[in-house]
This record gives C-alpha cells, sequence and structure tokens, in this order.
C-alpha cells in the first residue's frame, strides 16, 4: 500500500528517465503530434537544405549553358577533384563534390552550394598542366567549403526561411505550406544565380577562396605555383568590361598580388621528374585537346 | 518493501543521469552516405557504411587523433571505426516520413517526424514552376571515382595519401 502511495512520483521519474533518452524531435514529434510546434531557432542551412538549393542552383545555370560531354576529361576531372576534397577542410557535404564540363569559350567556373562544380572550357584552357588544373578546382572546392554561395542568400530570405522552417508539423507538409517554402527557395535559388553569374562575390570573398585553394594544393601536393601561372594565363584574356570572369572576379592581376604574398609564405614545392611526367601525360591525355 | 523502493528511484534517476550524459556522446550523419573507417583518413580501409540520420557514439579519441575524424562506434551493430567530422552533426537530424528520396531513418531508430524544408518536395514543385531539366545535375551524382582509383590517382602523381591512410 505505501509503494502506491508514491506511485506517481515513481511514475513522473520514469517518464522524465524515458525523455532524457531521447533526442529533442523525438519528444515534439511524439508529445506534439500534429500540431505546430516551435523548435530550436535555426540559425544555419542544414547540409541537407543546401543540397537542394545546389542542386536547384545547377539546373538553373544548366539551363541555358550546354554540357561538354567528354567521358575521359569529365572522369579525370571528377577522380581530381574527390581527391582535392579529401585534402579539403570540408571533404563531406550532402551528396559530395561532382565535376561537369561547360561547353563554351567562354572564362568561367560556377561551384554551385554542397559541390556540384561546373568548369568551362574556356577556362580549363588557362591551366598548363595537373597542377594548374588543381588550382582551378580548388577555388571552386573552397567557395563551397566556405559556403560563399549559401551566404548569398539574402538576409531577409534567410530570416524568412529560417521562420518558416521552425515551424514544423509531425504530419507531411501540406499543399500551401510547400506552395510558401518553395517561392522561399526559389528566390534564394535566385539570389545564389545572381551572385554566380552576374554580381560575383566580393573582392574578399575571392581572396579567401585563392588563399584556401593554396592550402588545398599544398595538402594534396600540387605546387601552388600553379595557381599563380593560371592567374598570369587569365591575365592575358582579361577584357575589362567583358562577361563571365571578367564581371565577376577582382582582375587576375589583383588577385596575383595576394597569391604572391601567400606563396612567399609556403616553401618551395619539389615534385619529382618522374611525378612530373606522369601527371603531365595524364592532363595531356584527359584535356589536351579541351 | 521502503528499500527495494528507494533502489528503484535511485536506478531510475541513475538512468535518467546516464542518458542525458551518453546523449553528449552521440552525433548523427548530416550526409546522405558515409563510410566508417579502420583509419581517419579519406582513403582509410571501409569497414562499413552510414546513411543519413544513422545515429552513432562517439569513443575516446586517442591521443594525437586528427581533428577531423571522430572515432566512433555504432549502437547495435558492433561496428567501430572512424567517420570524417563534416559528416556529423551533434543536431537532432527529422527525418520526413513519406516518399522522400534520402529516406533511411528505419536504422537509427528515431522517431521520424515529418519536418519541412528545402527537401524533395520543395524541389519538385520548382521543377514545375520553373520546367528545369535536373537531368544533368542527376548524372552528375552519378560521377564517383572510388576510393581504388582515388588512391592510384594520387600514387602514380606523386601527390600525398590524405590522413596517413596504409
Amino acid at each position: 500500500m505505501r509503494l502506491l502511495k508514491y506511485l506517481p512520483a515513481v511514475l513522473a521519474i520514469a517518464a522524465l528517465s524515458a525523455c532524457a533518452s531521447m533526442g529533442v524531435s523525438d519528444i515534439i514529434a511524439i508529445g506534439q503530434a500534429g500540431q505546430k510546434v516551435a523548435e530550436a531557432e535555426q540559425t544555419e542551412f542544414t547540409p541537407k537544405q543546401e543540397y537542394y538549393i545546389g542542386r536547384a542552383v545547377a539546373a538553373n545555370l544548366l539551363s541555358t549553358r550546354k554540357i561538354y560531354d567528354n567521358q575521359k576529361a569529365t572522369d579525370y576531372l571528377n577522380v581530381l577533384e574527390r581527391a582535392l576534397a579529401d585534402f579539403s577542410d570540408r571533404p563531406e557535404t550532402f551528396g559530395g563534390y561532382h565535376v561537369a564540363i561547360l561547353d563554351a569559350d567562354e572564362i568561367n567556373a560556377f561551384g554551385a552550394p554542397g559541390g556540384l562544380i561546373l568548369v568551362t572550357r574556356g577556362l580549363l584552357r588557362c591551366a598548363a598542366s595537373e597542377d594548374g588544373v588543381a588550382a582551378i578546382l580548388s577555388h571552386e572546392t573552397s567557395h563551397v567549403v566556405l559556403k560563399h554561395g549559401m551566404n548569398a542568400i539574402k538576409t531577409a530570405r534567410r530570416t524568412a526561411a529560417f521562420q518558416n522552417l521552425a515551424v514544423t508539423t509531425a504530419n507531411a507538409a501540406g499543399g500551401s505550406d510547400v506552395r510558401q517554402l518553395t517561392d522561399i527557395f526559389k528566390d534564394s535559388i535566385s539570389d545564389i544565380t545572381n551572385t554566380l553569374v552576374n554580381n560575383g562575390y566580393s573582392r574578399d570573398l575571392e581572396y579567401q577562396a585563392d588563399a584556401m585553394a593554396l592550402q588545398i594544393m599544398k595538402n594534396a601536393g600540387y605546387d601552388p605555383k600553379a595557381f599563380a601561372e593560371m592567374l598570369q594565363v587569365m591575365e592575358t584574356k582579361f577584357k575589362p568590361g567583358g562577361l563571365g570572369f571578367n564581371k565577376t572576379h577582382p582582375e587576375p592581376r589583383d588577385r596575383l598580388v595576394e597569391v604572391d604574398k601567400k606563396l612567399a609564405a609556403m616553401p618551395a614545392a619539389a615534385t619529382p621528374p618522374q611525378a612530373a611526367s606522369a601527371r603531365q601525360a595524364r592532363y595531356q591525355a584527359a584535356l589536351g585537346n579541351i | 518493501m521502503s528499500r527495494v523502493f528507494l533502489a528503484a528511484v535511485a536506478c531510475l534517476v541513475l538512468a535518467s543521469v546516464a542518458a542525458f550524459a551518453a546523449d553528449v556522446t552521440r552525433m548523427n550523419v548530416q550526409v546522405q552516405e558515409t563510410k566508417i573507417r579502420a583509419t581517419p583518413s579519406a582513403l582509410g580501409k571501409i569497414v562499413g557504411s552510414l546513411v543519413y540520420g544513422d545515429r552513432v557514439t562517439i569513443l575516446d579519441q586517442p591521443a594525437g587523433s586528427p581533428a577531423s575524424w571522430r572515432k566512433v562506434s555504432v549502437p547495435g551493430k558492433g561496428l567501430q571505426g572512424w567517420v570524417s567530422l563534416s559528416a556529423l552533426t551533434d543536431k537532432p537530424i527529422k527525418l520526413q516520413a513519406g516518399s522522400e528520396n534520402v529516406q533511411t531513418g528505419a536504422s537509427s531508430g528515431e522517431v521520424a517526424l515529418a519536418g519541412k524544408g528545402f527537401n524533395e518536395e520543395v524541389e519538385k514543385q520548382y521543377k514545375a514552376d520553373g520546367n528545369f531539366d535536373y537531368t544533368i545535375v542527376d548524372r552528375m551524382e552519378g560521377y564517383n571515382p572510388t576510393d581504388d582509383q582515388v588512391a592510384a590517382f594520387l600514387q602514380k602523381g606523386g601527390l600525398n595519401t590524405p590522413g596517413g591512410a596504409q
């Protein structure tokens, strides 16, 4: 009988104990199923949200651009990209890093959020070696690692998205919710593609991506000086007032100044002759006719 | 009787505290798929796979472990190894009931919570609104070199091996 007296307390402790073994989301799901509940405030997009945004950005860019369908070149770039990503600060994104070549003479590349990288034939022609191609891909990888694309989403949009995402239902989102979210999603994609295609990132962000690219190259064993060589080639092709990278990136010679400062602080890379010739041979085989 | 009762209460309180403490050592997989590796390296031998929403227990990190890797075990699977920190989060993962192509929560033991978000449903609506073709995007996601290809590429090119994999 005495036990009965304490039964409510025992049950309460048992319930607390059970709750403690569950995650917050479990409790929300069980305790408030079907109701709108506020969750912990979201302050940044998750890798999964970034993934869907990146897919849409890439699909958007590809709606007006053609792919250069060359399997050998594409395979080569994807092995190189995976190798570089493994030496970055963010080797794994939700859907991974993948590269496709755009069939354009224009000098340009886009690192869509989550790791979908599009690079033009024109830009690949600015690299004279595998190390130069590694420089291009390391720069785009750095934009992804540093989430520059995601950060191009305007603050107001971000706030609206997080307010919307903070309210969840335990049932699948209804039609009107999907509509509302899709509108915010669409605006977010516009923010990013406008930045990638028209406005460009700020000078500071480009310099950040350049600096991180040098580090990735060094970590992987590439010669970071190839980055400077690639910029020198780009400088010869730079057209003030032109389209593509002319419009969205700082002038190559300005980037060179910053890159040279970083290179001065890095020990010179010593590539064994056998390795150098192996790299050059496979670069020629894959991209020699790009 | 009262001793038994007090012991029961003590056990429940201890279990509760232990459960709270255990949560600190748990993390969730935040990427579509990741590998458990025998060594803390992107090319370490694969000992298992994890998918989005899977929960891992963080083990004691041996001295000198790289900061970007976590030694983990997988509850109920008897698996132990290393996972890249970039694939893990300490935030709860909301799993969606229904048709999402990354639904993988069954194995995690988490209660499915149909969270709203930028997900497959939103993508479907976006595609329909803008008449976007995702064929190339989907094809790109199929470009996945194997560990062996990457290891051979690095080795032949006289490049480094990530994280000291053997």
